[in-house]
């Protein structure tokens, strides 16, 4: 489902301070897959779940998703793809403080849907999945860290997406929470058979995968 | 989006208050100042489409107080052909009123005294026979006589019979008129001879010869004709009158946008510093809405309507303190300020349209950031 084909990535190319950030990464992940990706800070994991998120685009190599070379594609292409293929789950949340809970759900299709009353239903679904059914009206600083952390899954699964990216999401979380959080991203992926990418340092996250990748320096070394 | 745009303004509520209040402030500067130019205009073509015949002034004079001419000039002209009648006039300021006025009052500030000869006022068109509304015009043998206009009369509460006090002298009030223009209706009529007396206006000259032409069509040639014969004339025609002021109206106008636009742009920057903080502030929200599928424009849009929005609750507030404002002034100074649904309707533009122009770059900024710098940043 995701090919990355000889995949470089360097910030200010050819320049002094030049930093290869991915060296030569090739690697295929097939759709359902839960894959964690581990690694000490600055290895590149972000970078390449930027590059996989559609988020950032490689110096060299290639990125397709269902055959589509999305590497070469322009921003609303992108866009696109990251709204109907793609969903984020961040470490810092990365929610609107001034929507709530269902609001932020959303988001994404906020501007495209044609029938809100669907979208508003959908989102409400997504957020009983998750367990907070009881928290619709909610705005983010009025929920805990774990309950964000949910929102931003649900909002994640709004359009059914085909991938699941999650950067660090258990990073600001305390182990129990983050366990919790780790549970309902392997929920997502069983039950739904959505493809979960995890890039953290938690090595609980382990335990839920089904494929651990090393990175180091760059490079992929298990 | 709206909404999104709503709770992002009401949560830094004193910010956006105070935006909005630059374009209010300018709007309703804006409002004020162009609703007095209008109901200038208004005013002075009224009292324009009063106006008979041919006014011979002194060259170059803005208004026949400040003209002076040769009492000759008005005989050459009745000799002239083409000339039904001639009628000599000394005008004059009234310098007080039923005594000296206490602060500002628009009527004495308009107030012009005008000094006819009785015997002529039956043989001209006026303005001010025509619109006699009680009492009657000047007889010949009337000395200390006046017909006042309306609105002189309603301020000082008088009526035909009371007596009048114009610069220490006592006239009886023997007609009253209203023309309907509030520059005429404030004007009083009084005895050539004694406009003289209490001006000391010389016996030789004249402020203006209003001419009553034969045939109301030839005006136009007759007033070259008399310029052509006096060079140092200006004779107009009530036309001509028009189109000068109405020049010299629009230029007053020009300059009235122009001073109210340096106080809206000042209200426009206002915005543009609002929205660029705001955009700073949510550089991580806009990273991540990029992340989650909006394209650069849904990005743009969503900053752009926020300024949008500004502006125009700025300028629906901007336009309705311009209106209380100019209703105000109208209460001050009487009928002055006129808010016509033109003004109303550029000034709601212009206020829509600066909050856009402020939200322009903000919005473009927005627009162009990188999703993972955003998304990194930490303000």
């Amino acid at each position: 489902m995701i090919e990355v084909k000889h995949v470089w990535k360097k910030y200010n190319p050819g320049m002094k301070n030049e930093v290869v950030a991915l060296k030569d990464i090739s690697l295929n992940i097939e759709r359902g897959e839960f894959v964690f990706i581990s690694g000490p800070s600055g290895c590149g994991k972000s970078t390449l779940m930027h590059i996989i998120g559609c988020l950032d685009n490689p110096t060299r190599g290639e990125v397709y998703m269902d055959d589509v070379k999305v590497s070469s594609l322009n921003d609303g292409e992108l866009s696109k793809i990251r709204r109907d293929k793609i969903g984020f789950v961040f470490q810092a949340f990365n929610l609107i403080p001034s929507l709530n809970a269902m609001e932020n759900v959303m988001l994404p299709m906020i501007l495209v849907a044609t029938n809100k009353e669907e979208l508003r239903n959908q989102a409400k679904t997504l957020l009983e999945a998750v367990g907070l059914g009881h928290r619709l009206k909610h705005k983010p600083n009025q929920l805990s860290g774990g309950e964000q952390q949910r929102v931003t899954i649900a909002r994640a699964m709004l359009n059914d997406p085909e991938v699941i990216l999650a950067d660090e999401p258990t990073g600001e979380l305390d182990s129990k929470t983050g366990e919790g959080i780790l549970k309902l991203l392997k929920k997502v992926n069983k039950e739904r058979g959505t493809t979960v990418v995890a890039v953290s340092h938690n090595m609980l996250t382990k335990k839920y995968c089904d494929r651990h990748l090393k990175l180091k320096d760059g490079k992929i070394v298990r | 989006m709206l909404k999104i745009v709503f709770n992002n303004m009401m949560r830094r509520k004193l910010r956006t208050a105070l935006a909005t209040l630059g374009i209010v402030l300018g709007v309703t500067v804006l409002v004020s100042i162009v609703s007095i130019s209008t109901g200038m205009t208004q005013q002075s073509l009224d009292a324009l489409g009063k106006l008979q015949g041919i006014q011979v002034i002194k060259k170059g004079s803005m208004d026949p107080v400040m003209s002076s001419i040769p009492i000759e000039y008005a005989d050459e002209i009745k000799s002239m052909t083409g000339v039904q009648a001639v009628s000599k006039q000394v005008w004059v300021w009234a310098t007080s009123i039923e005594g000296p006025s206490e602060g500002f009052s628009l009527s004495s500030f308009f107030t012009a005294v005008l000094g006819v000869e009785p015997s002529e006022m039956g043989l001209i068109k006026s303005s001010y026979s025509a619109s006699l509304i009680k009492g009657r015009q000047l007889e010949a043998g009337d000395r200390y006589v006046t017909v006042v206009g309306k609105d002189v009369a309603d301020e000082h509460n008088k009526r035909v019979g009371s007596n009048i006090e114009i610069n220490g002298v006592d006239f009886k009030i023997v007609g009253i008129f209203h023309a309907g223009s509030r520059f005429i209706d404030s004007q009083m009529v009084i005895p050539i001879d004694i406009a003289r007396e209490i001006s000391g206006f010389p016996n030789d000259r004249i402020s203006m010869a209003q001419v009553e032409p034969e045939n109301p069509e030839d005006a136009q040639k007759l007033a070259r004709k008399i310029e052509l014969r006096m060079d140092d004339v200006d004779a107009k025609t009530q036309q001509e009158f028009s189109e000068d002021i109405g020049e010299l109206l629009g230029t007053m106008k020009t300059v009235q946008w122009l001073f109210s636009s340096i106080a809206a742009i000042v209200g426009g920057i206002g915005v543009m510093n609002t929205m660029i903080m705001s955009v700073m502030e949510r550089t991580k929200e806009f990273g991540m809405m990029k992340a989650v599928g909006w394209t650069n424009r849904d990005v743009m849009k969503n900053v752009l309507l926020e300024s949008i929005v500004i502006g125009t609750i700025g300028g629906v507030i901007g336009l309705l303190l311009g209106f209380i404002g100019s209703m105000a002034i109208n209460t001050m100074i009487g009928g002055l300020a006129m808010v016509t649904v033109e003004l109303a309707m550029e000034s709601f533009i212009f206020a829509v349209a600066l909050g856009a122009l402020g939200g322009l770059y903000p919005a473009y900024r927005a627009s162009k950031l990188n999703p993972i710098e955003a998304l990194r940043y930490e303000g």
